[in-house]
Order: structure tokens, then C-alpha cells, then sequence
């Protein structure tokens, strides 16, 4: 396992928080990106995965904020959670509070637990950030 | 297995058949129940079938739990000894209408394989739905999760010169949720169903369903009884899908054929109305993202789409190639029978309700006073089909004004079915498991909000 954290508040928490839908098969990536749009936990699976798989925070901020208008048309309320796939990986972005948990995977990951782990982890995410 | 079934078939025709066909049939499944937090039962497990069916005048019949080349092979000579036997008392000679012979093997298609999948992360998908349901509210009192999915093969052979072998993925979540306030019980059912993989959990969003179910759960406890009596009346696509699948029932030329039977409605009714012209149902085992998916029936059948009621007229029985000799038709690919176990029977697949030009909205409105009754609990289908929901609303002038729980409405489908004033522009299914005798099979109803003029609640 290897991993970087950055900077931020309860970061030995957001560890303990993330562990269980880290340690599911498949799961390559996991970010946590603050209410403030700043980075406060990366979690990669090996150091290739680290290497591979080059997803920063102006990424995830770029994306949720292209979709803003899409989402404000399909409907009421906010984002809960969006997922991604391509050919071999499938990415999952989940709204913590005024957070987001982002998740990178194999495709071969068992989405439907990746979807419970990852809603489960994003209520215990919104307690720690308030 | 083709081998095999292509042995059986040449034993059958040696001892004696004119016409023989051999089954095979592999189903892997497991099955998980979980109720208030307990893991009641975890079974994973492997249903292996075989069987040879013989025809001289009439059918023998013969199966095996052990399909292997030794049992199928003395399957074929007791079906086609009984055969022999059975031909030599009176009664009709069975028939088979003509199909032309056909080889393929059809898979599964893009679907994530149950097989695959440990059975632990099913365990914890069913489980993370029973404590989304618990934790809603301290009333909710019992939560009955039933899981089961299943990868079917199915494999069959014929003299004429037909082999197909088919593989059908199915999956399927059935919750219960009961909350209690002193003696006011109140309990709500969904399902999540269909003939696909462990994407279907992924996609159906089980737990948010469990969240949902329990609210509602909670929700009617302060509902009162509804009011019996015949009223106007809008149904949801629960239940009009439940009377689709009625409909697909009774279109089995087998049941039609019976004019004393309960479910021998449709004798001697082809070509008449049964409904309302605003009235279509078509059965099909094709439709994507349904319940049931059949290429070939179970007597190595190309299974097609078929138009049932049109406009409110009978069009069509659901056939096997002997009740489509029998009643001088083309055959349309029905003959199931839930594992090879037992003999095929005509049968509905998937069977729904063609949806219309109407909004809820404009049903509502053209409901003007009367009952909006929703979510589909459980149904008895005979003559009469008696099927328990789980609210309804009083609606007054168009709007919404009370609920009410714990509501019963019982159709008498063929008087019924023609009091359909408008039919809505919406979508969706209910499936069902059919029981009768040992048989067991996988039905699915689908159908879109229903206003009719006049119904029995109560």
C-alpha cells in the first residue's frame, strides 16, 4: 500500500474513515478533496497506481464544475454521486457533506459494493469535516 | 453435453419413439436471506437436470438428477417404454406443430457474471440494506431481505436435427419492511429484478430502495383504512403490470384450453374483445432489461415477441408445438418448464401493458374523485385476482388529499379489464414467481399508470 496525504484537518481519521473501501479488490485510487476545493487525503494501492493513474484536484473541480449545468437542469437537489467508466477503470465521485470522495478501480471491482462502501464512507467523511 | 443429449435422443428412437428430445439443465445459484440484521440463510449451490421426452402416439416422459451419459441413456429407453405404453390406451394423438430445425449456442452478453462474485460481497450488499432499513426509524420492526441470483444453461436436442444450448444470467432482490406503532401494523415490498448480473445492484440501488421503503413503512402508520366499496379508481404500474402478467397467464393455450378451469378465461375467445381498445399487451422474452431472457423455448423454439390483445381484441395464444398443432397455429417459442426436471408447459414470459399518451398528472386530473392506489404487495390470480397494496390516496377534484393504508382491490379481469378509460405514458415492472405443484417459474408483469371507471376496493 502506498499513499499520500495532504494537507488537513483529522487526517488519522479520514484513514480509518477510508480503510474499508480501500481494501476492497479493484480499487486502485482514493482522494479526499475538502469543502474548500484544497486536497486532504490520497490513498494509492501500489506505487504504479500511484505512477498510472494522474488525477489531481483541479481535475475533480473541473469536472463538477462543467456538470453544474447539466445537474441544474436535470433536476432539484444536489450531486450525490456520479460514476464514471471507460474500457478498463471505473471512477466514482461521491458527495461527502460539502465534500468529495473520489475513487478510482479496475473494472473488474464489484461496483455494487463499491457504490455501499464508498456512500458509507462519505457519511462517515461529512461527520469528521463537519 | 451435446454429445450427450444427441445419444439420448438416438436411444429414444431405437427403443422404440417416432420423435424424441433430450434436456439438459445447469443452474447455478445462491440465495441469501437476512431478517432484522440476521443472516438466516446463505446457500450457494448447483442444480444439475436431465431428461428425455419419447413420443409415440402419446409422450413418455423421464429425468435424471444426474445427467450423464449412462442416465440419460436409460431416461430414453424408460421415456420411450412408457411411451410405448401410454400410446396403447385410448385418447388423442399428440401432434407437433412444424419448426424448422435450428443449431446455435447462445451466452450471456455483456453482463458481470454472479459466478464471479464472492459470495461475502453479497452478503454485505444484503446486509447494508437491512441496516439502511433499520436505522430509518425505531418503529421499523422487520426487515426481510431475499436474495437470489442465478446463471441458467439450458441445453436440448431433438431428433429433428435441432441442438441449441442457451445461458441466462438472472438476479433478484425482494425486500419486506414492517414498521409497528401499538397494534397498527404496516408493512411495504420492492423488488429489484431482472435477467442480468451483479450489475443490477450496482445500478438498482438497492440501499437507497431500503431507505425509501422504510420511510414509507413508517409514513402509513399514520394512514388510515381506506374505505371499501367500487370507486374510480388509478392504479400504478405494480399492479397494472400484475394484470398484464394475468393477461400473459391465461394466454396459455394449455390454461385456454380448459373451459372449466379458473384460469381458462380466454377458451373460445380469440378474435374477441376482453378489454378496452386502449388496451395492449404483448409478451416478450426479448425485451432487454426485463425479467426473463429466452432465445428458444424448452422445445428448441425460436421465441418471438406476440401480440396478445390488441385494442382490446384477443389476438394470440402462447403456445408449444402440441397446443399449436392442436389449435392449427404457428408456434411462438412459450414451452418453459423451470428446469428439465419437469415437462414444458406454454407460458408467459415477459408479459406487459403497451403504455399510452397520459401524464400521471393528466390521469390524476382525469380521475377527478376517486382512489390513486399504489405498490403491489402480493396477488392470488384465479377468476377472480385479488391483489393487497400497500396505500392508496383519496383524490378529490384532480388532487391528492389523504392517504390511506393497507388497501385490497379485486378484479374480475374479463368485465374489468374493459372499464379501462385512459392508460398512461409511464413505465415499469413488477416480477413474480408463478408456483403450481413442484413448478416454479419466473414471470414478469409490466404496465404504466391505469385510470379505470370503475373497480371493488376493499
Amino acid at each position: 500500500m502506498a499513499f499520500e496525504s495532504g494537507a488537513g484537518p483529522g487526517e488519522k481519521r479520514i484513514e480509518s474513515a477510508i480503510r474499508r473501501l480501500s481494501a476492497l479488490a479493484g480499487i486502485s485510487m482514493v482522494m479526499v478533496v475538502g469543502p474548500g476545493g484544497e486536497e486532504l487525503y490520497r490513498w494509492y494501492k501500489t506505487s504504479a497506481d500511484r505512477f498510472r493513474i494522474g488525477l489531481e484536484v483541479k481535475d475533480i473541480l473541473e469536472l463538477l464544475d462543467r456538470t453544474s449545468s447539466f445537474l441544474s437542469k436535470i433536476g432539484p437537489g444536489p450531486l450525490e454521486d456520479m460514476i464514471i467508466r471507460t474500457k478498463e477503470k471505473v471512477a466514482v465521485i461521491q458527495a461527502a457533506g460539502n465534500a468529495f470522495l473520489v475513487t478510482v478501480a479496475y473494472r473488474s471491482a464489484n461496483l455494487a459494493l463499491l457504490l455501499i462502501r464508498s456512500r458509507a464512507t462519505a457519511e462517515e467523511l461529512s461527520k469528521i469535516l463537519g | 453435453m451435446r454429445e450427450v443429449l444427441e445419444a439420448s435422443v438416438q436411444e429414444a428412437l431405437k427403443s422404440g419413439a417416432r420423435y424424441a428430445e433430450a434436456r439438459i439443465s445447469k443452474i447455478f445459484s445462491n440465495r441469501i436471506e437476512v431478517r432484522r440484521g440476521r443472516v438466516e440463510r446463505v446457500v450457494p449451490s448447483i442444480e444439475l437436470a436431465g431428461s428425455v421426452r419419447a413420443l409415440v402416439r402419446t409422450w413418455g416422459f423421464s429425468s435424471t438428477t444426474r445427467p450423464d451419459e449412462e442416465q440419460m441413456l436409460e431416461a430414453a429407453r424408460r421415456a420411450a417404454r412408457a411411451a410405448k405404453a401410454l400410446s396403447s390406451l385410448p385418447g388423442r394423438e399428440v401432434g407437433l406443430a412444424e419448426v424448422p430445425a435450428v443449431e446455435d449456442e447462445v451466452e450471456m452478453g455483456e453482463v458481470v457474471d454472479p459466478r464471479a462474485i464472492p459470495i461475502d460481497e453479497k452478503l454485505e450488499i444484503v446486509l447494508a440494506c437491512d441496516e439502511a432499513a433499520r436505522s430509518v426509524d425505531a418503529r421499523v420492526v422487520m426487515t426481510d431481505f431475499r436474495y437470489e441470483d442465478q446463471v441458467i444453461v439450458r441445453a436440448f436436442s431433438n431428433s429433428e436435427g435441432t441442438y441449441v444450448r442457451e445461458a441466462c444470467p438472472f438476479t433478484h432482490l425482494r425486500m419486506a419492511i414492517t414498521a409497528r406503532e401499538g397494534g397498527n401494523v404496516q408493512t411495504v415490498t420492492g423488488r429489484l429484478s431482472a435477467a442480468a448480473g451483479q450489475e443490477l445492484m450496482a445500478y438498482g440501488d438497492p440501499v437507497g430502495m431500503a431507505e425509501r421503503l422504510a420511510k414509507r413503512a413508517v409514513e402509513l402508520l399514520s394512514a388510515r383504512k381506506a374505505p371499501s366499496g367500487k370507486t374510480r379508481v388509478l392504479v400504478d404500474n405494480t399492479i397494472s403490470g400484475l394484470l398484464a402478467l394475468c393477461v400473459g397467464v391465461m394466454a396459455s393455450a394449455e390454461l385456454a384450453s380448459m373451459p372449466g378451469s379458473e384460469l381458462g378465461l380466454f377458451h373460445g375467445k380469440l378474435g374477441q374483445q376482453v378489454a378496452s381498445e386502449l388496451v395492449n399487451i404483448t409478451d416478450d422474452p426479448l425485451a432487454e432489461g426485463l425479467t426473463v431472457a429466452m432465445t428458444y423455448d424448452d422445445e428448441g423454439v425460436r421465441a418471438r415477441p406476440v401480440k396478445i390483445v390488441e385494442e382490446g381484441i384477443l389476438r394470440n395464444y402462447l403456445h408449444s408445438r402440441p397446443t399449436a398443432f392442436l389449435m392449427g397455429q404457428e408456434p411462438n417459442g412459450r414451452a418453459r418448464a423451470s428446469s428439465a426436471l419437469l415437462t414444458p408447459m406454454p407460458l408467459s414470459t415477459n408479459t406487459v401493458m403497451e403504455p399510452g399518451d397520459r401524464t400521471v398528472e393528466e390521469l390524476l386530473e382525469e380521475l377527478g374523485d376517486g382512489l390513486y392506489v399504489v405498490g403491489l404487495v402480493g396477488a392470488t390470480i384465479g377468476g377472480m385476482v385479488h391483489c393487497d397494496c400497500e396505500a392508496a390516496y383519496r383524490v378529490e377534484k384532480g388532487q391528492i388529499k389523504e392517504a390511506y393504508r393497507s388497501v385490497s382491490l379485486t378484479f374480475d379481469l374479463l368485465k374489468d379489464l374493459k372499464k379501462v378509460e385512459a392508460v398512461g405514458s409511464d413505465f415499469d415492472i413488477v416480477s413474480l414467481r408463478l408456483s403450481s405443484g413442484e413448478a416454479s417459474y419466473q414471470v414478469c408483469g409490466g404496465g404504466p399508470h391505469v385510470l379505470f371507471s370503475e373497480l371493488t376496493v376493499g
